[in-house]
């Protein structure tokens, strides 16, 4: 008989909770087409508790001895022991394997006849990145809205810049055009009035989708995004929870990406609970029953406030806004407003307007639904917190020391692990501290004091990956104790950091892993000599398109430098150089250090720590980006720079001047010595070059440089080992 | 369609059906000065079930600084006229800081305010709002709520009316600013 187990040790023993667990993998095992799941509907099942065990049987329990407790809760019955379940015919202890929930969302069939068409309507504006985003998620549910009949239509909103919007169009075309019509505006419409001219080409008996760029999501979710709506005629509105939700955030739980996430979701039972209020990130509109022209009130400015402000209208009209309880999706925010400077103007603006006209029914009905969805999301949580060890396991697994994004290598981590787990290749980021919110974040790492998940893992893993000099001797150990094959992903010349202090233990840190991968050649070159095979290079660079040119005209005569205070990375040298180039009327724009901001205002324009879309803006401004650093495994700020159309000025530092310096491309500058000749090369670049043709070059010559080639370098290595 | 129900000094109460994209529908009241839109939004379970619009109810409290600012309503194509509660201008509004583009100060009321607009000749304006966190009742006990506010942005000088959410009107007259200023 097949004995499979679950391990729900984060959990005490409860009867509800086990009701519930059994309830789901019931349904998981006989509900969908497309099931493969394990889970036994004759075969024994073990839930290992944190302080029992239950076994379930649905064939009953004539095959089982020992010391047991039998419980009956809504028709199910179980047993309870914290002593090994015994099988009757030895009486030696029954040995289970573990159930593995690894099956794919389920996939509704066709349509029937009379079930109305969908139209999946989508703004786009702003960051080519999330166009290009929102390109393959339509590449991946297009065959399945083919399937219910469905169509995408796409507005691409005006841009001033007019290349913005060929930009968009070109990373666009190709799509199917027998099921996506795509229109690009002449001038720019705004967010409300994009989505009403979208509301506009579908049918008043279609259910139509908004969906915008900055959402990612598994196979299936627009049914089940639909699906409350064919269900039940009250309901008009419906959104899937989200990574990145706002009031309809996902469950909180042990679950570290969303796709699992979803999976899990996917085969519960839904309860659709009052949204109160729906998102507009992901929401499913019923035409048949709000019969509204357009869909959003111009009466708000341009974005937030306009979705609640529909739901209200909707309840106003006798029907309900739901949750999609079981599904949930990944939403990054601020597709629209990446680069404007008005998200939180446009924010209270808002919120003032949507109070003046539903201030007195949020109060009365928000407390009790908001209680109401708490409710179904902690029942949520509990079964996914207790199903996360029957994910797929992560096979590679990454130790950090720390989990804070704001520094490029952390990030860099956590950009590769999303990108294999995109791509099919469970991984995961185990971090010794854990100082920043990973709330709404698509990966989320796991503590390392958590110890009996940490054990989990790494009895599952293949990979266990040190990614600074002070993990490697962790790794070793840890690799070592789990029979785990270890990794190295070296990103910068860690010998040299903090003045040479560890330059010891970084040499001797680099002998005895399995597999080396490194970021850039020049750190292939100098750890080579102390690694027994050769290193594998990770091509990785800023993802693509997520910093760009917009081709508007430049601040003549300007300069951005990144100026934290930090020795290492140029300070005094950066000092030089605005000495050597005030004189003659340039402007340093500095970022970096938030302290700093206002402190050397008669030299630099600090600005302080700058976000992605503050960096794009800063970029799109100026003429140069100086890379003052003494030393880099991998200048991403360079690269990301160059992305956005900046002429590089770098010193020979390191991974990208190195790559620079080889394609002959932007301006090389000098040590210390040289700081004075700055003045020379740049009037003689500014007065001789032709700017567009430079950035061309400097543009091709890190073209193969992004996070996306870099998780592609690493699934090659992965799919070698196998 | 809609009906009035009541309608008392300084009180009007009814409801109006909202239009079939759900919006609320608007009561306009009117002086001499000019026009306040209060949506009717309190929730009518009973005009639902007759096949109109949930939030359709009003409960309006009027008051005007004199007692001859009678208000016309207009709701739909019916006008009614309510005669206005007197109360002071200074039992309303308590002004702190009064320039050509700015005005803030404090206001009381005896519910929860969510919205507080401003109206003059020229528009309206949505105030800043936020209670005062160590609000000690009033004269008398009252157990009302006490808010800061400040507008930004406006030409303050011909404000002539307060809306307090969706449920209360007070005219505060045309002049009322121009010492201040």
């Amino acid at each position: 008989m097949q004995a499979l187990s679950i391990s729900c040790l984060n959990f005490d023993y409860n009867v509800r909770g086990t009701h519930q667990i059994l309830r789901y993998l019931h349904r998981r095992h006989c509900g969908g087409t497309n099931s493969k799941s394990q889970t036994t509907s004759s075969g024994l099942l073990r839930l290992q508790f944190k302080n029992t065990a239950v076994l379930y049987c649905s064939s009953g329990y004539d095959d089982v001895d020992g010391e047991y407790e039998k419980v009956s809760s809504g028709g199910v019955d179980w047993l309870v022991s914290p002593h090994p379940f015994l099988d009757a015919k030895t009486l030696r202890p029954i040995r289970f394997e573990p159930l593995k929930l690894d099956d794919a969302p389920p996939q509704s069939g066709p349509a029937s006849s009379d079930a109305p068409p969908v139209t999946v309507i989508v703004p786009v504006f702003g960051s080519p990145r999330y166009t290009l985003d929102i390109r393959r998620e339509i590449e991946a549910f297009l065959p399945e809205l083919k399937a219910i009949g469905g169509r995408v239509v796409i507005s691409i909103d005006g841009h001033p810049v007019p290349a913005q919007n060929l930009l968009h169009r070109d990373l666009l075309s190709g799509l199917d055009a027998d099921l996506v019509d795509v229109h690009c505006q002449d001038r720019n419409l705004g967010f409300i009035d994009n989505v009403n001219f979208l509301y506009s080409k579908t049918g008043s008996g279609d259910i139509v989708v908004l969906l915008t760029t900055d959402v990612r999501m598994q196979p299936g979710s627009i049914s089940r995004v639909i699906a409350p709506l064919l269900a039940d005629e009250k309901i008009a509105l419906s959104t899937p929870f989200a990574i990145g939700g706002e009031n309809l955030e996902a469950p909180e739980c042990d679950v570290v990406h969303w796709r699992e996430l979803d999976r899990i979701l996917s085969w519960d039972e839904p309860a659709y609970p009052d949204a109160e209020t729906n998102v507009g990130y992901m929401l499913a509109v019923d035409r048949r029953k709000y019969p509204g022209a357009r869909l959003f009130d111009d009466f708000f400015v341009n974005g937030y406030g306009d979705d609640s402000d529909l739901y209200y209208r909707c309840v106003n009209l006798g029907y309900r806004g739901v949750v999609a309880d079981n599904c949930c999706v990944y939403h990054e925010h601020g597709a629209s407003f990446g680069v404007t400077e008005l998200r939180s103007e446009l924010r209270v603006e808002n919120h003032r307007r949507f109070m003046e006209r539903w201030g007195q029914v949020f109060e009365a009905r928000h407390a009790a639904a908001v209680a109401a969805l708490e409710k179904v999301k902690t029942d949520k949580s509990r079964l996914l917190s207790a199903l996360v060890h029957s994910c797929p396991m992560p096979q590679l697994v990454f130790l950090l020391p720390t989990n804070d994004r704001r520094i490029g290598g952390v990030a860099a981590v956590f950009d590769i692990v999303e990108g294999l787990c995109d791509r099919g290749l469970p991984a995961a980021v185990i971090c010794a501290a854990t100082p920043f919110d990973e709330h709404g974040l698509p990966v989320r790492s796991i503590p390392a004091d958590d110890a009996a998940r940490c054990d989990v893992i790494l009895a599952n893993a293949a990979y266990l990956i040190a990614t600074a000099h002070d993990t490697c001797e962790p790794v070793k150990k840890m690799a070592r104790q789990h029979g785990l094959k270890s990794g190295y992903f070296i990103q910068g010349p860690e010998f040299s950091f903090s003045d040479g202090e560890y330059l010891a233990s970084v040499l001797s840190g680099y002998a005895g892993f399995d597999a080396v991968f490194v970021v850039s050649e020049f750190l292939k070159e100098i750890v080579g000599d102390y690694i027994d095979e050769q290193a594998i290079l990770i091509p990785y660079g800023p993802p693509l398109e997520k910093y760009y040119d917009l081709g508007v005209p430049r601040e003549p005569k300007s300069i951005a430098v990144q100026f934290n205070g930090n020795p290492n990375k140029g300070a005094a040298y950066v000092a030089g150089v605005v000495s050597a180039l005030a004189p003659l009327g340039y402007r340093i724009y500095s970022f970096g250090n938030e302290s700093l901001r206002g402190r050397r205002q008669n030299f630099c324009t600090h600005l302080g720590f700058l976000s992605t879309a503050e960096k794009v803006r800063l970029f799109n401004k100026v003429e140069f980006y100086l890379d003052a650093s003494n030393y880099e495994g991998l200048g991403l700020l360079l690269m990301e720079s160059i992305r956005c159309g900046v002429i590089p000025l770098y010193r020979y530092n390191g991974g990208t001047a190195h790559i620079l310096q080889s394609r002959g491309v932007g301006i090389e500058i000098g040590d210390y010595a040289a700081i004075h000749r700055i003045r020379q090369q740049l009037t003689e670049f500014r007065d001789a070059a032709d700017f567009g043709a430079e950035r061309a070059r400097c543009k091709n010559a890190i073209a193969d440089r992004s996070c996306e080639a870099g998780v592609a370098a690493m699934l090659e290595w992965w799919n070698a080992q196998r | 369609m809609h009906s009035v129900e009541l309608i008392d000094t300084g009180r009007l109460l009814g409801w109006v059906s909202g239009d079939i994209g759900g919006f609320p529908a608007q009561v306009q009241l009117c002086c001499a000065e000019g026009t306040v839109a209060i949506a009717a939004v309190h929730e009518r379970v009973d005009v639902l079930s007759a096949g109109f619009t949930r939030f359709s109810g009003f409960d309006l409290h009027i008051s005007a600084h004199a007692a001859d600012c009678p208000w016309r309503v207009h709701l739909e194509e019916s006008e009614y006229e309510v005669a206005p509660l007197p109360r002071c201008n200074e039992e309303v509004v308590t002004v702190e800081e009064a320039y050509d583009d700015l005005l803030s100060g404090s206001i009381a009321f005896d519910r929860r305010i969510r919205s507080l607009c401003f109206y003059s000749a020229e528009g309206s304006t949505r105030a800043e709002i936020n209670p005062f966190p160590d609000h000690i009742p009033g004269p008398g006990g009252s157990t009302g709520h006490r808010y800061r506010f400040r507008v930004e942005n406006f030409d303050v000088s011909k404000i002539f009316a307060v809306k307090i959410n969706n449920d209360a009107v007070h005219c505060l007259g045309p002049g009322w600013l121009a010492a201040l200023l």
